[in-house]
C-alpha cells in the first residue's frame, strides 16, 4: 500500500486535480473540503503528507498548518502548501499570529502557488516522500 | 364655582347686617357700606363684581351711585333694592344700566334669582372677553405668520437655484428670479414687464402647458440669450379663479450641472468598483487557471491511458472553468463599458421561467423552493431580452444565496419570482426571498461597492451590472429588506406589448 | 506604491482622513468593508462576523467559546455552511490584511494593521491622537448626535478598542515607536494631515 496523501481544498476542481496527481504518483489520496474536516482526517488516517490550501471556510489552512506544526503527534507529517495566496502573504499572516501571542511555527517545507503545473506538484511530492 | 365678590350698601345698618349674614352663609365674599359715598369708595378700592344697593339713601342716592359705578366699570352688575311704589325710580335705574331690581322686603328666592342672573351675565361676559382676546392673539399670530411666509417666499424665490418665473393674466412676466437669469442669460430688468413667458418656452412645452394648464417635471431644452440649448426640467401651473386665468408660475431646473455630475459619478463609481474588484479578483483568477490546468491534465491522462472516466472528468472541469472565466469577463466587460440596449420581440414570462429553471437545481440542493407567478396579460412584446435574462439570473441567484446564508433552523425557504403588467407599458419584476435579509448598512452599500457572498466564485459585480443594465434600459430598481425576514427586489422596466407595435 | 495604516482613537478623524487619502491617491480604502471580505471567505453572513468582532475578547465571548463546543454549534447550524469564532476571525483578519497589503496601494484603518504589517517594506504607519473633548466635538459634528450620546459612543469605542488590543496581547498601541508618524490632531487639521502624509509617501 502506497503512502497516504491528504488533499485539503474547498474548490472541488482543485481537489480532483490534486488527487489525480497523487494517484498518478501511486500514493493513496484522501480528501477534505475544509480545515476542520482536514484535521479530523489527519487524526484518523495519519497521512504521510498534506497538500493544503490557505483560504477555506470553517477553518483556514493557516490554522490547520499551525495545529499540525505545534502538535507533537503530527510532527512527522509533511506539508505542501498549495494556494492562490502568495507565499509572502502566508508567512506574514503566520508571523502576525505569532506576534499576537501564538506559538511560533516554522516555514513550510514546500510552498506552491496556484496555478501549478502537474509536473511540478508531482516532483515536489516525490522529492518529499522518497 | 368660586362665588363673586359682592358689595352691599344700605343706610339701614340692621338691613345690611342681616342681608350680609345670609349672603355670607351662601358663600359670597361680602363687603358692606352704609351710604353712597362710602359705597363708591369701597367699590373703587375692592372692585367687587356685583353691587347690591338701596335706592333711597341720604347724600348720594342709589341712582347717583349707579351712574358713578358704571362710569368706572361698565361691566359691574348692579342690583337695585327698591321700596313699594318706587317703580319710576326702578325704571330709571334700569335705564342707567342696573342689571335688576328687587322689592323690599327682600325675599331670599327673589334675591337668589337676581344674583344668579347677574352671575350668569358676568360669566358670559368673561368668556366673551377671553374669546375676543384669543381671537386678537390669533389674528396677530396669523398676520405675523403671513408676513414671515411672504418674506420667506421672497427669499426663497430669490435664493432658489431653480429658475422661477411668474406672469400676470396676460402671460407678461412679473417675477424673474436670479436662477432664471442664470438659465436664460437675460437680466431681470430686460424681462419683467416686457416679455411674454410663451416666448421663452420651447414649442412642445408651450402647447402642452396651454392645453393642460399644468406641467410637472418635463425635460426639455430652452434657448438662452446666446442661442444655446440648455437642458431643463420644467414644471408650471396656470393659476385660475372661476375659469379665468389669473397668471402663471413656471419653474426651470437647470440640468447642465446635474448631467455632468451624473456622468462623472457613474464613471468614477465604476472605475473604483472595477479597481477594487481587480485586486480582489487575482485570487479568483488563479483558482480558475488552476482548474484549467487540472482539467487539461486529467484530459491528457484520460487520453494517454485510454481512461474515459478521467477524460470525462477532465473535460467537465475545463468546461466548468470556461463558465467561471466567461462569467467573470462578461461581468467586467458589461460593467466597464456602456452598452446600448437591444430590444427585441420576445416573451418576458418565458425568459423568467427559463431563468428559474436554470437555477432550479442549485435551489433544490439547498432545499429552497422557487415559486413563479406570471401576469398572463404580459404576452409577446419588445424588451431587451438579454438584459432581462441577466438581471433575473442575478437577482434569483442572490435570493437563493440569501436563503443559504439564513441561519434560522427549520425554516422552509422560498424564492418567489413575479411579473406584473402596468398600464400596458411597464413590467414590474419582483424577486422575493425569505432568507437572511440585510441590515440598513449593507443595504446602503449594496449598489455602491464590492460586495459578494458567493465565496471564491463571486466577482462582486453582479448587482452593479444589474443596476447598470436596468438604468440603460430606462428602468428602476428598488430593494426592501428586513434582517431575518428576507428581501424583495422590485424592478420596473418599460415594455411595448406586441399589440402596440 | 504604498500601504498606509491609520491607527487612532475614536473621533480623531481617522476615517475621514483615510477616505480622503484613498480617494486622492486612487487607493483601496479598507475599513469596515473588511467584515464583508471575511464573511465571504468564511462563508458566513456579515452580521455574524460583526458580532464576533464586536464581542472579541470580552468576557462574555470567552465564556461562550469555552462553554459551547464547536461541534454543538455545528449541530445547530447543520453542516455545509461556514463557521466563525474569535480564533477563525483572527485568522482571516491577518490573512486578508496581509493579502491587501501585498496587493499594495491601500489605506487600512485600524484593526491591528500596524502590528500585522509592522515589517512590510511598503507600509507607512500613521497614528492620530486627539484630546477627548475634541474627539467628542468631532463626532458630534460629523454624526449628528447629542452631547450625551456622543460621550457614550466615544467611551464605548475607547473601551472596545482596549478590549480588542488586549485580546491581541497588545497594550502598547499608543507607543510612538510603532509608527512612522504621529499626528497631533489637536493642532493639525485634516487638510494639513493629508499634506503631511503625502509628503511622507513621496519617495
Amino acid at each position: 500500500m502506497g503512502k497516504k496523501v491528504l488533499v485539503v481544498d474547498d474548490d472541488p476542481d482543485a481537489r480532483l486535480f490534486n488527487i489525480t496527481v497523487v494517484e498518478e504518483c501511486n500514493y493513496t489520496p484522501l480528501e477534505a473540503a475544509d480545515g476542520e474536516e482536514g484535521l479530523k482526517l489527519v487524526k484518523q488516517e495519519k497521512p504521510d503528507l498534506v497538500i493544503l490550501d490557505v483560504f477555506m471556510p470553517r477553518q483556514t489552512g493557516i490554522r490547520l498548518y499551525r495545529e499540525l506544526k505545534t502538535d507533537k503527534r503530527f510532527k512527522n507529517i509533511h506539508i505542501i502548501m498549495l494556494s492562490g495566496i502568495p507565499k509572502k502573504t502566508f508567512l506574514r499572516s503566520q508571523k502576525a499570529l505569532t506576534e499576537f501571542g501564538e506559538q511560533e511555527v516554522p516555514e513550510p517545507e514546500a510552498y506552491l502557488e496556484k496555478p501549478v503545473e502537474p509536473g511540478e506538484l508531482m516532483q515536489t511530492l516525490k522529492q518529499i516522500l522518497e | 364655582m368660586k362665588k363673586h365678590k359682592l358689595l352691599l350698601i344700605d343706610d339701614e345698618k340692621v338691613n345690611v347686617r342681616v342681608l350680609a349674614l345670609s349672603l355670607k352663609s351662601d358663600g359670597y365674599d361680602v363687603i358692606t357700606a352704609y351710604n353712597g359715598k362710602q359705597g363708591l369708595e369701597s367699590f373703587i378700592k375692592n372692585s367687587p363684581a356685583i353691587i347690591i344697593t338701596d335706592i333711597k339713601m341720604p347724600g348720594m342716592d342709589g341712582i347717583e351711585l349707579l351712574k358713578n359705578i358704571k362710569e368706572h366699570n361698565a361691566g359691574a352688575e348692579v342690583i337695585i333694592i327698591t321700596g313699594h311704589g318706587d317703580i319710576d325710580l326702578a325704571i330709571k335705574a334700569l335705564k342707567y344700566g342696573a342689571s335688576d331690581f328687587i322689592n323690599k322686603p327682600i325675599r331670599d328666592e327673589v334675591l337668589a334669582v337676581a344674583l344668579k342672573r347677574a352671575e350668569d351675565k358676568l360669566d358670559i361676559r368673561e368668556k366673551l372677553k377671553e374669546y375676543t382676546n384669543n381671537l386678537e392673539n390669533m389674528v396677530k399670530i396669523a398676520t405675523e405668520d403671513v408676513r414671515r411666509k411672504s418674506n420667506f417666499q421672497a427669499k426663497l424665490i430669490k435664493s432658489s437655484s431653480e429658475g422661477i418665473v411668474a406672469t400676470d393674466d396676460k402671460w407678461k412676466v412679473v417675477i424673474f428670479n436670479p436662477g432664471a437669469e442664470k438659465i436664460f442669460g437675460y437680466s431681470k430688468s430686460k424681462i419683467v414687464g416686457k416679455t411674454n413667458l410663451k416666448d421663452l418656452l420651447p414649442a412642445n412645452i408651450r402647447h402642452f402647458f396651454e392645453l393642460e394648464k399644468k406641467v410637472i417635471r418635463q425635460q426639455s431644452f430652452i434657448i438662452n440669450n446666446n442661442g444655446e440649448q440648455v437642458p431643463v426640467r420644467f414644471s408650471g401651473t396656470i393659476l385660475q379663479e372661476a375659469d379665468k386665468m389669473m397668471g402663471c408660475v413656471a419653474f426651470f431646473q437647470d440640468l447642465r450641472e446635474i448631467k455632468q455630475l451624473e456622468k462623472d459619478l457613474v464613471h468614477s463609481e465604476r472605475l473604483a468598483a472595477v479597481g477594487q474588484t481587480m485586486a480582489g479578483m487575482a485570487h479568483c483568477i488563479k483558482n480558475i487557471l488552476h482548474g484549467f490546468k487540472g482539467g487539461s491534465y486529467l484530459v491528457n491522462i484520460g487520453l494517454d491511458k485510454n481512461n474515459p472516466d478521467k477524460l470525462k472528468n477532465g473535460w467537465q472541469m475545463v468546461q466548468r472553468n470556461i463558465g467561471r472565466i466567461s462569467d467573470l469577463v462578461l461581468d467586467l466587460l458589461s460593467y466597464s463599458k456602456d452598452r446600448t440596449p437591444e430590444p427585441q420581440i420576445c416573451f418576458p414570462n418565458k425568459i423568467a421561467a427559463d431563468a428559474c429553471e436554470l437555477l432550479q437545481n442549485s435551489a433544490e440542493e439547498q432545499e429552497i423552493t422557487i415559486f413563479q407567478d406570471y401576469d398572463s396579460l404580459i404576452g409577446e412584446g419588445l424588451i431587451d431580452s438579454r438584459m432581462l435574462q441577466r438581471i433575473l439570473l442575478n437577482l434569483i441567484s442572490n435570493a437563493i444565496d440569501a436563503c443559504i446564508f439564513d441561519e434560522t433552523i427549520g425554516k422552509s425557504w422560498q424564492v418567489s419570482v413575479k411579473t406584473t403588467l402596468i398600464d400596458q407599458q411597464m413590467i414590474i419584476l419582483e424577486v422575493q426571498d425569505n432568507g437572511c435579509g440585510m441590515s440598513d448598512e449593507v443595504k446602503a452599500k449594496l449598489f455602491s461597492s464590492f460586495f459578494s457572498t458567493k465565496g471564491s466564485r463571486g466577482t462582486g459585480l453582479g448587482l452593479l451590472v444589474t443596476r447598470k443594465l436596468i438604468k440603460e434600459n430606462k428602468g428602476s430598481i428598488e430593494v426592501s429588506s428586513v434582517v431575518g425576514k428576507g428581501t424583495v427586489f422590485k424592478v420596473k422596466l418599460p415594455f411595448k406589448a406586441g399589440n402596440q407595435l | 506604491m504604498a500601504v498606509i495604516t491609520i491607527s487612532r482613537q475614536y473621533g480623531a478623524g481617522g476615517k475621514t482622513l483615510g477616505k480622503m487619502l484613498a480617494k486622492e491617491l486612487g487607493y483601496t480604502f479598507v475599513d469596515s468593508n473588511i467584515i464583508k471580505m471575511i464573511a465571504k471567505e468564511a462563508n458566513v453572513s456579515p452580521e455574524w462576523v460583526r458580532t464576533v468582532e464586536k464581542d472579541a475578547g470580552t468576557r462574555f465571548s470567552k465564556i461562550i467559546t469555552s462553554m459551547i463546543a464547536k461541534h454543538l454549534v455545528d449541530q445547530v447550524l447543520k453542516g455545509e455552511k461556514g463557521y466563525i469564532d474569535d480564533k477563525i476571525y483572527l485568522d482571516y483578519l491577518v490573512l486578508i490584511i496581509s493579502k491587501i497589503a501585498d496587493e499594495n496601494n491601500a489605506v487600512i484603518l485600524g484593526r491591528g494593521s500596524q502590528y500585522i504589517l509592522d515589517d512590510h517594506p511598503d507600509a507607512f504607519h500613521i497614528f492620530l491622537i486627539r484630546e477627548l473633548e475634541n474627539r467628542v466635538k468631532f463626532i458630534k459634528e460629523n454624526y449628528n448626535l447629542t452631547d450625551q450620546q456622543t460621550r457614550q459612543v466615544v467611551n464605548n469605542e475607547d473601551k472596545r478598542r482596549l478590549n480588542y488590543f488586549s485580546r491581541l496581547g497588545k497594550k502598547d498601541f499608543d507607543n510612538p515607536s510603532l509608527y512612522h508618524m504621529v499626528l497631533n490632531m489637536n493642532y493639525i487639521d485634516i487638510n494639513k494631515a493629508f499634506q503631511l502624509i503625502c509628503t511622507l509617501l513621496k519617495d
